[in-house]
């Protein structure tokens, strides 16, 4: 499954054999329930069968509401019984970004999301 | 009273008078024409037929290319277009700095479109296309077609600034409708006030319009003109613009809202302005002195807190700008004009970016 950046939401790349999710670029829209929902229902339901996940996150713009969204992901992927590997990328000098993966990391302590900068 | 009271009095002043008003000051250099003709065009759909906004971006997108083509870019506070429209008149201001030594070759230019019937203007443009002569960066053809479509007269002046440069002053009038009587001190006054507030500042931004649709990466983008990439103010003019979107007052089918952003170089400002309906008004203000209130570790708790709360997918976003301001407040301010008009006013500093 491939959803396509727009100039307010992410591009979403979901390769359903062995469950590895991309989530990149802007994530802004001004309803992000609505577009994050969906993609977290498939995933909880691909989580069901999965023996493993691993999500990648790169992100570049956050509003709030997506963030509570994201959030919702990742306690989706922390309560499964599946081998975990989560990736929270962020550009070196977008500190808040940073700072982002680093609040998600700390609601998460079942995940061990690595923090990478590019 | 706070000192910027006066800013919801403009506010109120443009909803009364105007349905779109845009500023943009800064180094011309990220090619903005296309993204002020997005804003102009979106805002004008809402009001006027195709006929006219497309006539209108088009005059936009001349006058501002004409900025980023002629401008010598050395004093990004002296370069910036103003954009207003009401119900009888677009208007397009702009300004660059150019060297003394062209100041001739221009005015000689400009004297020759200046009162020319439709028709004349018609063939000089036919003739300079045909002909091999052209300015530097274009071929001469801008103004002559700025004059033909306008179908009014163009103003400008030129104001020295040192032995070596002056700026150089357009006004582009289009009449939109005939039906109104235009109040050109109504105008005057708002140039005035607008150049006022921005004088000197290497930056800055107005945008007075609709905010019933997305126009973010818009706003982001004209940003580069005048922003140093930062992230932190990126982020928290998406949280404030959105929260106008979502919470503001609607008024026939639309919801109308201010954001200006200025920057000193050390300083960024921004200002955001709209209509709120009570009890919503007094709940956010208090809610913004309830986050003030909070000491840095505490803010970062609360921002916890709310990021965990499934039962409101909002709440998070004023947090959030909080954070990015600190060790500054968020300042709020409410306006209650009657008892149908109520306004709230955000201004959110930030230091050191």
């Amino acid at each position: 499954m491939k959803i396509e950046g727009t100039k307010h939401t992410p591009e979403v790349l979901i390769d359903e054999d062995g469950l590895n999710i991309e989530i990149r670029g802007v994530s802004m829209p001004e309803n992000a329930f609505d577009f994050y929902v969906p993609i977290i229902e498939k995933i909880e339901a691909a989580l069901n069968s999965a023996k493993s996940i691993s999500l990648t996150m790169e992100i570049t713009y956050l509003n709030s509401m997506s963030n509570k969204q994201l959030l919702k992901l990742l306690k989706v992927i922390e309560s499964s019984s599946a081998d975990k590997k989560v990736v929270w990328r962020s550009k070196e000098d977008d500190r808040l970004i940073k700072m982002k993966g680093m609040e998600m990391k700390v609601l998460c302590p079942g995940l061990d999301i690595e923090l990478e900068t590019y | 009273m706070k000192s910027y009271e006066k800013n919801t009095s403009v506010f109120r002043d443009f909803i009364k008078d105007y349905n779109f008003v845009l500023l943009l000051q800064g180094d011309y250099k990220d090619h903005p024409g296309y993204d002020i003709a997005n804003l102009v065009e979106y805002n004008l759909k809402l009001y006027y037929p195709k006929g006219i906004i497309k006539r209108l971006t088009y005059l936009v997108i001349e006058a501002i290319q004409n900025i980023e083509r002629y401008s010598l870019h050395n004093e990004s506070s002296l370069d910036h277009a103003i954009i207003y429209v009401n119900k009888c008149e677009c208007g397009i201001i702009t300004q660059n700095t150019i060297k003394n030594k062209d100041v001739g070759a221009l005015q000689s230019r400009l004297s020759k479109i200046e009162n020319k019937h439709v028709d004349e203007l018609r063939n000089m443009y036919m003739d300079a296309l045909s002909s091999n002569e052209g300015t530097e960066k274009g071929a001469g053809l801008g103004l002559i077609d700025i004059a033909r479509k306008t179908q009014h007269p163009l103003k400008h002046s030129f104001k020295k600034i040192s032995e070596e440069f002056s700026t150089f002053t357009l006004e582009i009038k289009y009449a939109i409708s005939d039906e109104h009587e235009c109040d050109e001190s109504i105008n005057e006054e708002l140039i005035h006030h607008l150049e006022d507030q921005y004088a000197g500042l290497p930056g800055g931004l107005l945008y007075f319009g609709s905010f019933s649709n997305e126009f973010l990466s818009t706003l982001l983008n004209m940003l580069k003109n005048f922003n140093n990439d930062s992230p932190v103010i990126e982020h928290a003019i998406i949280e404030l613009v959105q929260n106008i979107k979502r919470h503001g007052h609607k008024r026939e089918d639309d919801i109308r809202g201010y954001v200006a952003l200025k920057t000193t170089g050390d300083e960024f400002t921004i200002d955001t302005c709209n209509e709120l309906n009570q009890p919503r008004l007094d709940i956010t203000v208090e809610y913004i002195d309830s986050i003030n209130a909070l000491s840095n570790d505490e803010l970062n708790l609360k921002c916890l807190e709310v990021l965990q709360d499934e039962s409101n997918p909002g709440g998070l976003g004023l947090i959030n700008v909080a954070q990015y301001a600190r060790p500054r407040n968020i300042e709020a301010l409410k306006y209650e004009d009657d008892g149908n008009s109520n306004y709230i006013y955000i201004r959110t500093k930030f230091d050191n970016l």
